[in-house]
């Protein structure tokens, strides 16, 4: 073998590709697929973990914070300054309200937004940067904001810029992940401006962005103020758990349909070389040895691959690019995380893509080369089919091993591998009763029906000729179906918690406390109440939960005990929601020890109650009121009452200018609203999981109808109309399409329980109910089929029932 | 005088720092970075003539853009072995934001510790009048967190130095002086530019006996050696066009004192000056005809160029010595990177001293 006929050869199979450039395009769109589809998960999740670093390096969620123990005596510029000088310089000030907000000063539309003022200037430094990681490059005392690039879209303001009514300073607002959601954060200096002063908002917390030492602790724990504590943080490792968890789901997907693009690539490298099988051989007997013809095979394959991945590159960062802002919006509504829009390093992935992508057509190409050597050589005989028996033992040892895998899951990562075994499992089901499953509707119908008889005969034939289509599509079809049902699920279970948790008619959103004397006539303002805490030395925030209708009413639990109400109210015991419960592994009955440092409660505490809480990552307990101090304000406020809302509008505009008052329907609309938002990234997945499927089908359908020549041309001679031949081409693919579905359904239905039960239940410690609705099934099933059929479209067109006895070669 | 205007970032010191293109005699190792520029910013003006009163001028001159106050230290344990330590109070005058929470000042404050085989350098930033940073008069004091330089009167000296550098580095230093003070240029009025458009009010306390205790390499030693104070005032540094300096203070063996520098102006040759002084504190200025200051050998530090060897000649005085940092990497890595560290003297006088590097 030398270069030359290496050029040669491979310059006649590219030549070949031009004549017939439909398997070459495919192939080169399955692997631009898979490299698109895996450069945008890889950007996503680098943007999910980039903006969850440096939220989590940010000053404001400092591993160590000092707050007054009340508000009577808040935390002063005087306590800040004595404490650096005892030698806490890590501690920074900073100070949250709900402030008033305008997008100018002639701007009349008030919007109420939490406001942080951070001592920037007295931000820890690292040695050789120019800032500590986290911290802002605030210029001292200039008028700038800073916040999420979500909050930044929800004020909408032209220019970025805002004026804070309460000092009239105007701001330009710039984007960061380094701030939490929904909070303006602003210079120390530039907040306390005008009629802002630490006697109007007083200081809210030091924020230290490093943990202390044991002794650091110890020292401060003998120099702090009585009215100053150590607060627990809400900064745990859940949140991390809960991105790393997204992001793995996210590579779940993404190797899922990179997955499928292989089975596609095999599939279509079959079809190919079948194809050019006439025109090998020749090469062959003009003395291209394989060696030499294999090299060629996969050097082209390579071009096609370097192209393919280039592309696919391309591609997937301009997608990234294009779903940026609804990615940062998922992050900040569903994980409270921000997400960093990245400006992706091209050369960095091309150079990666392309690597993958050589390294895995060299493995790719292994089988169809050698099937390909081996058809070069011998005459293959046809595979003999398995036995029923076997067919049986096998199937129940694939149930088996699915459900070992499922029971034995403890881990999030197991969960995976349980998808995956369900998956392959599923493919070995699909791969052994789809034939029979043909056959046995084929039975069903009456012999007077020839043509639809050879349709499915024909299509239970097909069945095992495309084996790696119907797994791609399988696996995809399964897949979609599964998160479907999981989704839907969600949904449900989601809307009927928020409809429920909302039981007052509005909620109104107030940084200060109104007046008990000054609520309106026939109206109940029930305060919120919360306080951080910690659940056996767990950091767990407690909440109000009031023991009275409509609220009792209000709360689902998962389960209850004997009278829990009357337990509850006499502080016997505690409601704890999920999270806490599967973290802590509490179940009914059990006591449970919670922080009393600020709460009028006493230990050990009864679980007596747990409830759903979708989409808290924290740990959290509802404690009666009688358990707070109304300085633990949570600032909002539910309204029960009969008085319309422009009452109520007009009233708190009189009473409390600064709130913001809303009605439970607006409140459940807007959150599902961000609820539909966030399974966007996940839903583009499962699309173009199934265009991939689609295009393995497309694939085999166009090698199915070149061995299906003869036949065609047989049943034209014996009088077959074009127009019947084609619909009854599409009814047998339509019908293996439909035998797949039927089969990849139940298994659909099983991957949404290990979704909810396991992946999420590990991921996020909550679960709920799976909801299978036959819509949502149904749906899948005629999505999926509507999407194979239109690939369907394009080989029928072509189908042409004259032979050309020069291209065909016995097999 | 004591070149700490490399440090100064003014009040906008993070964004208003710009590079700037160098054109000096010797391009490859003048200074490329403009020292501070905040020229939008007013304050006080230096004017000759104007005495210095003490201890009333040992307090924070607020009318003023910048102000330092600054301690080096040459130190010696028992066997010999050398140290080096720095500790040096900024003040910025910035832009009056009408804040209730501080006053319109900032303060930077550096810390340095070094021994032939360890460095810890610290930096840390805080606000005027938010009671953790800044000049106390009676006793005199100047802190910035609890890193503190506390005297026992409205004087300079007998004080105090306690700096907690890192978790591995701290000092502990008491301090006496020896000597008067030393008021440079024409009894305090330094000019630091051939036209005066560069200049400050500009003192030094070059007579002062340290002893004490370092934590380093996690061994506690004692110390003792020379320290050398400086106070600055100016609104007239706050030009862009003030490149950076190489400025030098000397404890020469003999007892005499030197303080020189070289500041770098935009597009002019650096002007250079200095002060003579004897161990009775009897002080000559020496204009730039008097004496040479000349880098001899530059090294590259983190990228770099940095000329840390030099030779001084003061001919009337009988100097003609090699000035030669005690080892090599002496930078100080914060926000902004600078040079400043213990140099050993050698030639017609031995002696100990420091090197100050900036805008390189």
């Amino acid at each position: 073998m030398n270069i030359r006929t290496l050029w040669l050869g491979t310059q006649a199979l590219l030549a070949m590709a031009r004549k017939r450039p439909w398997e070459p395009l495919l192939v080169a769109l399955s692997i631009m697929l898979a490299a698109s589809g895996l450069t945008a998960v890889t950007l996503i999740n680098e943007g999910a973990l980039q903006g969850e670093l440096a939220q989590a390096d940010s000053v404001l969620t400092g591993a160590e914070r000092i707050v007054a123990v009340t508000d009577t005596a808040p935390l002063t510029r005087g306590d800040y300054a004595a404490l650096r000088r005892l030698g806490f310089a890590r501690f920074i000030s900073t100070t949250t309200h709900p402030l008033s907000v305008l997008c100018t000063a002639e701007d009349s539309s008030l919007r109420s937004v939490y406001v942080t003022g951070v001592d920037s200037v007295a931000q820890p430094v690292s040695a050789g940067n120019s800032k500590a990681s986290g911290a802002f490059a605030f210029s001292p005392n200039a008028d700038i904001a800073y916040a999420t690039p979500a909050t930044i879209a929800r004020l909408g303001c032209k220019d970025n810029k805002i004026t804070i009514l309460e000092n009239s300073h105007t701001y330009r607002l710039n984007a960061t992940a380094a701030v939490p959601k929904n909070r303006i954060v602003v210079d120390i200096a530039a907040f306390y401006r005008s009629q802002m002063t630490t006697e109007t908002h007083p200081l809210t917390a030091l924020v230290a962005p490093t943990s202390l030492s044991a002794d650091e602790r110890a020292r401060l724990n003998t120099q702090l103020p009585q009215h100053l504590k150590i607060q627990a943080t809400q900064q745990t490792t859940e949140v991390g758990t809960l991105s790393a968890s997204f992001r793995l789901n996210l590579w779940a997907m993404g190797m899922l349909m990179a997955v499928v693009c292989a089975f596609v690539i095999v599939n279509a490298l079959h079809l190919m070389y079948r194809a050019r099988l006439a025109n090998l051989i020749r090469l062959r007997q003009l003395g291209i040895g394989l060696p030499a013809l294999s090299l060629a095979l996969t050097t082209e394959m390579l071009i096609y691959g370097a192209i393919a991945s280039t592309l696919g590159v391309l591609s997937g960062a301009w997608i990234t690019r294009e779903l940026t802002p609804t990615l940062a919006q998922t992050f900040s509504s569903l994980f409270n995380l921000n997400y960093n829009g990245l400006d992706p390093q091209l050369g960095s992935l091309l150079a990666t893509s392309n690597a993958i992508t050589a390294a895995g057509i060299i493995i790719t190409i292994m089988a169809p080369l050698w099937r390909l050597r081996s058809q070069l050589q011998v005459k293959q005989n046809e595979r003999t089919a398995v036995s029923l028996p076997v067919k049986l033992v096998s199937s129940v040892a694939i149930a088996f091993m699915c459900t070992v895998v499922v029971k034995l899951t403890t881990t999030q990562t197991q969960a995976l591998v349980s998808v995956v075994v369900i998956l392959l499992g599923g493919c070995g089901i699909v791969l052994m009763w789809l034939p029979p499953l043909l056959q046995g509707v084929r039975k069903l119908l009456p012999s007077s029906l020839p043509l639809t008889q050879w349709s499915i005969a024909s299509a239970c034939q097909l069945s095992g000729r495309t084996r790696l289509a119907v797994c791609a599509f399988f696996i995809a079809l399964s897949a979609n179906t599964g998160m479907n049902v999981m989704v839907d699920s969600f949904r449900l279970a989601t809307e009927s918690w928020i409809s429920q948790r909302l039981t007052a008619s509005h909620y109104i959103y107030t940084g200060t406390p109104i007046e008990k004397s000054a609520w309106p006539a026939q109206t109940s303002l029930y305060p919120g109440l919360q306080q951080d805490t910690s659940v056996n030395d767990k950091p767990a925030s407690a909440r109000v939960y009031y023991p009275r209708q409509p609220f009792i009413g209000a709360l689902q639990m998962d389960a209850i005990s004997e009278n829990a109400w009357q337990r509850y109210v006499s502080g016997e015991g505690v409601f704890i929601n999920q999270q806490l419960a599967f973290r802590e592994s509490l179940a009914l009955g059990e006591t449970l020890t919670l922080d009393t440092d600020n709460l009028n409660v006493q230990n050990p505490l009864t679980v007596l109650g747990i409830y759903p809480d979708y989409g808290n990552p924290d740990s959290q307990v509802f404690l009666p009121p009688d358990a707070f101090s109304p300085e633990q304000f949570a600032n909002v406020y539910a309204v029960v009452t009969e008085l319309e809302l422009a009452t109520l509008k007009s009233w708190l505009g009189r009473q409390a200018p600064d709130a913001q008052i809303y009605a439970r329907d607006d409140l459940i609309s807007g959150s599902m609203e961000t609820f539909d938002n966030t399974f966007i990234v996940t839903d583009a997945l499962n699309i173009a999981t199934l265009l991939v499927a689609g295009v393995s089908f497309l694939l085999s359908v166009s090698l199915v109808v070149l061995d299906m020549r003869q036949s065609l041309s047989l049943l034209r001679s014996l009088g077959v109309t074009s127009v019947k031949l084609k619909l009854s081409l599409a009814c047998q693919y339509l019908l293996l399409c439909a035998g797949t579905v039927l089969l990849a359904l139940p298994f659909g239905v099983l991957l949404a329980w290990v979704f909810v039960n396991q992946v999420n239940r590990f991921a996020f410690y909550w679960i709920y109910p799976l909801q299978i609705n036959i819509d949502v099934l149904l749906g899948s099933a005629l999505v999926s089929m509507a999407v194979v059929s239109l690939f369907l479209l394009i080989p029928i067109g072509n189908i042409k029932a004259k032979l050309d006895l020069r291209n065909e070669v016995a097999l | 005088m004591k070149n700490r205007l490399g440090l100064l970032f003014g009040v906008q010191f993070l964004l208003l720092l710009t590079l700037l293109p160098a054109c000096s005699e010797n391009p490859a190792i003048a200074p490329k970075q403009s020292l501070f520029d905040n020229s939008n910013s007013e304050g006080a003006s230096v004017t000759a003539g104007a005495p210095l009163f003490f201890p009333g001028d040992h307090a924070a001159h607020p009318e003023y853009q910048l102000e330092w106050w600054y301690l080096t230290f040459v130190l010696e344990d028992e066997n010999n072995n050398a140290y080096a330590a720095q500790y040096t109070l900024f003040r910025f005058l910035g832009s009056n934001t009408e804040s209730s929470w501080s006053s319109p000042h900032l303060f930077m404050a550096h810390a340095a510790l070094h021994s032939q085989h360890t460095q810890a350098f610290s930096e840390r930033f805080a606000r005027g009048g938010v009671g953790n940073a800044g000049i106390t008069t009676a006793p005199f004091s100047a802190f910035l967190d609890d890193w503190l330089w506390q005297s026992q009167s409205e004087n300079l000296f007998p004080s105090t130095l306690i700096m907690k550098i890192n978790d591995a580095a701290s000092l502990s230093l008491t301090m006496r002086n020896t000597g008067p003070l030393v008021l440079h240029g024409q009894d305090g009025y330094s000019e630091k530019s051939v036209d005066g458009r560069f200049r400050s009010y500009y003192y030094s306390q070059p007579f002062i006996e340290v002893s004490g205790e370092l934590q380093l390499d996690e061994r506690t030693v004692s110390v003792k050696g020379k320290g050398w104070f400086d106070h600055e005032w100016t609104s007239e540094l706050a030009n862009e066009e003030a490149l950076g300096w190489d400025w030098f203070s000397l404890h020469l063996d003999n007892g005499d004192k030197v303080m020189a520098f070289r500041m770098h102006v935009d597009d002019k040759p650096p002007h250079i000056t200095g002060t003579y002084i004897t161990p009775d504190g009897t002080v000559r200025t020496l204009p730039a005809s008097a004496f040479s200051l000349t880098p001899v050998k530059t090294t590259v530090l983190d990228g770099n160029t940095f000329p840390l060897q030099w030779r001084m000649t003061i001919p009337e005085e009988g100097i003609d010595v090699s000035l030669r940092p005690f080892k090599t990497d002496q930078l100080n890595r914060g926000r902004f990177t600078y040079y400043e560290g213990r140099i050993e003297i050698s030639g017609s006088h031995t002696g100990a001293g420091f090197m100050e590097l900036t805008g390189y």
